[in-house]
């Protein structure tokens, strides 16, 4: 082999080497994006099935026997509140704040709603909220809805607010 | 600048620009689904329609207060603890439009909204049947 001979093939070598380079970090550059966008679709997919399941939720939370009226799509506010003292759990509360709200009859406390509160002659603008699940967290994903109430101690109705802070 | 260099230079390009189409139509092809949120302004609507039916405002039925403001044309009452008792049920930004007709003529109207999710519901008193409607856009 003459001495022009080995520097064109070290010449050869050295693009060869040059492109593979080039090549390979193309590679890790593609992998690294690759992963990028399925950790986040990942989490994406994650964050709408607890949209999902919340939304679920947001439907037949008024239908569970242990809280629903007898005939009507309502929460029975009674019902509600041995409920809450039962310290009753389903799966699907999990990872979830549920809280309902009275909105009409408007509220003149900003109380949590408690078995002595509700007989109380007061009820139920004496306080708020009926609790039914709490969780801890940060920056909770909130979806409400708008809910029917009943009030089996004057036979009336009112308004709440189902919020589902999801986390 | 050789053949072969300029042949690399090409390729190189090419696949570069591969991988840009390709992360492009990576980020842009997932399709963000409307489902779930049509489905809970849905049950929200219902909901919400199913509620109003049902109290009592200043002691009065809601289809007491509906025939009220059909044969007296009396809607004070629903003119002035309607909006109240909405934007509290509803998020504050949400818009809406309240309908109550009788034979298809609407009589009694709430708030302003286009178009979005509906739901009907009937109601009947002394003989009347009226159509109550509520729209959340």
């Amino acid at each position: 082999m003459t001495a022009h001979q080995s520097t064109k093939a070290q010449l050869e070598m050295n693009e060869t080497i040059i492109v593979l380079f080039i090549v390979f970090i193309i590679l890790i550059i593609s992998i690294f994006f690759y992963y990028q966008y399925s950790i986040s679709n990942v989490k994406k997919t994650g964050e709408e099935t607890l949209t999902t399941s919340s939304s679920v939720l947001l439907s037949s939370i008024g239908s569970l026997p242990d809280i629903s009226c007898n005939k009507e799509n309502c929460i029975d506010t009674i019902k509600l509140l041995a409920f809450i003292n039962q310290n009753k759990d389903y799966p699907i509360f999990d990872k979830k704040t549920i809280t309902i709200e009275q909105v009409y009859p408007q509220p003149k406390l900003d109380k949590i709603c408690t078995p002595i509160l509700y007989n109380d002659v007061n009820f139920p603008t004496n306080c708020k909220k009926f609790i039914l699940h709490k969780n801890q967290g940060s920056n909770p994903k909130i979806i409400s809805t708008p809910i029917s109430l009943y009030y089996p101690q004057n036979k009336q109705y009112g308004i709440g607010k189902l919020i589902i802070e999801v986390y | 600048m050789k053949k072969a260099q300029t042949e690399i230079l090409g390729v190189v390009i090419i696949i570069a620009l591969l991988l840009v189409f390709g992360i492009f139509y990576l980020k842009f092809s997932s399709n963000t689904s409307t489902l779930i949120p049509e489905m809970r302004t849905n049950i929200q609507t219902n909901n919400l329609l199913q509620a109003l039916l049902k109290i009592n405002i200043n002691n009065e039925p809601f289809d007491s207060l509906i025939y009220k403001c059909y044969s007296k044309k009396d809607c004070s009452t629903l003119n002035k603890e309607l909006p109240k008792i909405i934007s509290l049920s509803l998020n504050n930004e949400t818009q809406y439009k309240f309908t109550i007709s009788e034979n298809n003529k609407a009589f009694f109207t709430l708030g302003s909204c286009s178009s979005g999710i509906t739901a009907n519901y009937p109601i009947s008193k002394n003989g009347l049947i009226f159509d109550t409607n509520m729209l959340i856009c």
